[in-house]
């Protein structure tokens, strides 16, 4: 599987709610609401789990996690892939 | 200090901003900025949709949007078509949505098309549509040159805003709030913040929210400017934030200021620029004050107490007593009263712990619909809290606990009986019971006792009842834990004597039975 159709599986599985992600894998999680702070505590987590990746206080920005395109790109620039 | 006179009703809320600061930047969101011409511009086109839709006076209109321009404007209409707001989170379900907009009788819902879609509801009821950015919606809803037909001033008792919070059986309950119970605690909260047209906030609380609320009218009040931060998530990036725009102002619950004095550089930055920072939302642990003291030097800390049967505030801790008064929820604002009753509803002396209840022109005229709840709330003009509490001799108000069994997890108030509905869905559970446990940095983490049935009696498995959770309810909702329990205490009447399992699991945030 794809990093990004993993990213995909990882956030439907645990935020999805059954509701779609939005549109463009560019848009914000945050902003669609299929995340909040809470969540995102527990997706820092979860990267860690499935795919072995330290998250630093300093990755946590919008650009590395508030989008299936950011995580796909930040989960690449760690080493990761598909 | 001189203030210009609010006007008597919000119905002039609008107008008033762009007559007496036009030019002052009134919003600025993701760069853009928003003078208070341009607000009441767009208010004013978005109030002339509204009516073309057929609304009136005194009609409900849902607004479901995070903080952004389009949240502002559309309040500001409803408010000029002499109509009742009823802002309600956009993190909501299809079946909340639904039961407050049937118990309001709305007659109009504004939401983005991507949460009517998401909630399957884009082609039911005619619902306000708007794009989901700016740029679309300034051109499609916000810049109709059809002037609105301003509404004639309603009484300043009127119904200008309905505020829900959950009932602790999860049923939606409608706080209404007049036009003089916004505008006079806006008034009060303007006085002893001294704000003026010379302050600017960062704000992360949620408008629909009445602590959000009050810091969007207190600073459209006063010609201040807001600088809407929806991005609290990452918390590095409100600290970025603040230093580029560098307000005066910053408002938060005890959560915001953990999250911020925990995961982010806030505590190594220069905070010179900001007046003040002041918190709500719950008791804030005396080793965060003190660790904002040492950082934020001659920034006044001003701790303060409310609810939104308040309109939003009704006390405040002068931060030239912050030390002497620690842990103290301050004294009565400007034009409220406060004392502590027993349970007869007479005054107690300095010292002794009862009930706090507060009287004054902020007191919401009642529950939507609700009128026993309503009397039992509001008994002879005081309203009675829920809250215990204790004056000292000065009068300086220290909380000690709160009567009702919702959860105060992070920035949120949270029904138990939502959580447990949800739970009760799940095969095997034959009853459940929701409450909160200790948790240093959201103050109470979720937790359920479930008690289960048949054979998931000797096959408990709390994993497959939080997965039922995360997709029924809104993350922040989740249960962290959930303990299996042969029994949900009860007294002899059925009701839940949550502060047993309180008490039980207060520090089981660790427990081995925990899903986590």
């Amino acid at each position: 599987m794809s990093v990004r159709n993993e990213v995909v599986s990882l956030i439907t599985q645990h935020f999805g709610r059954g509701a779609a992600l939005p549109a463009g894998d560019e848009e914000s999680l945050l902003e669609n609401g299929v995340l909040d702070s809470l969540a995102l505590n527990e997706l820092v987590g979860l990267l860690t789990e499935r795919f072995g990746v330290e998250v630093s206080e300093e990755d946590i920005t919008p650009e590395n996690l508030d989008s299936v395109a950011g995580l796909t790109r930040f989960l690449q620039s760690k080493g990761v892939s598909g | 200090m001189s203030f210009v006179a609010l006007p008597p009703v919000l119905t002039r809320f609008s107008e008033f901003g762009a007559s007496h600061f036009p030019a002052s930047p009134a919003l600025t969101h993701s760069g853009r900025t928003l003078s208070y011409a341009e607000l009441d511009g767009c208010a004013k086109a978005f109030a002339a949709q509204l009516q073309q839709r057929g609304v009136r006076p005194g009609e409900r209109v849902v607004i479901a949007l995070e903080n952004s321009f389009e949240y502002a404007a559309s309040l500001l209409a409803v408010f000029l078509c002499g109509a009742v707001a009823v802002p309600i989170s956009p993190d909501t379900t299809a079946e909340r949505l639904h039961a407050i907009r049937h118990d309001c009788a709305a007659s109009q819902v504004v939401l983005r098309e991507a949460l009517a879609r998401k909630l399957g509801i884009a082609e039911s009821g005619a619902p306000l549509l708007l794009h989901a950015h700016w740029e679309q919606n300034q051109t499609a809803w916000f810049s109709n040159t059809a002037a609105a037909d301003p509404a004639a001033d309603p009484d300043p008792e009127a119904l200008a805003m309905i505020l829900y919070t959950s009932g602790t059986t999860g049923a939606p309950k409608g706080v209404m709030l007049s036009h003089r119970n916004l505008l006079s605690n806006t008034q009060a909260i303007i006085s002893y913040l001294e704000l003026t047209g010379r302050d600017s906030i960062v704000t992360i609380l949620p408008f629909f929210y009445s602590f959000g609320n009050s810091v969007l009218l207190t600073h459209l009040a006063t010609g201040a400017r807001v600088v809407i931060e929806n991005r609290f998530a990452f918390p590095n990036t409100v600290v970025e934030t603040m230093q580029r725009e560098k307000p005066t102002g910053f408002s938060g619950v005890p959560y915001s200021f953990y999250v911020l004095l925990n995961k982010s550089t806030f505590p190594e930055r220069d905070w010179s620029f900001l007046r003040y920072i002041s918190q709500a939302g719950g008791g804030m642990r005396v080793e965060a004050v003190r660790q904002l003291q040492r950082i934020l030097k001659d920034v006044s800390i001003i701790v303060m107490y409310g609810q939104t049967e308040a309109a939003a505030r009704l006390t405040y801790l002068p931060p030239a007593r912050l030390n002497e008064k620690l842990g103290s929820a301050g004294i009565p604002i400007p034009g409220v009263e406060l004392r502590i009753v027993d349970e007869r509803g007479q005054t107690l002396p300095p010292g002794q712990v009862g009930e706090v209840a507060v009287r004054g022109e902020n007191i919401m005229l009642g529950y939507w619909n609700m009128p026993e709840e309503t009397a039992a709330a509001i008994r002879s003009g005081w309203l009675y809290t829920g809250d215990m509490g204790r004056l000292d001799e000065d009068g300086f108000l220290y909380l000690v606990s709160r009567k009702s069994d919702f959860i105060k997890s992070a920035s949120y108030r949270i029904s138990p009986g939502e959580i447990e509905e949800v739970l009760a869905e799940c095969a095997g559970v034959a009853d459940v019971a929701a409450f909160g446990v200790e948790d240093d940095l959201l103050g109470e983490a979720i937790a359920a006792a479930v008690v289960m049935k048949g054979e998931e009696i000797h096959s408990f498995d709390a994993a497959r009842l939080r997965e039922h959770c995360l997709q029924r309810l809104p993350f922040f909702k989740v249960p962290k834990f959930i303990f299996q329990e042969e029994l949900i205490p009860r007294t002899s009447s059925g009701k839940t004597q949550y502060f047993l399992l309180r008490e039980k699991y207060r520090s089981h945030g660790s427990s081995t039975h925990a899903a986590s």
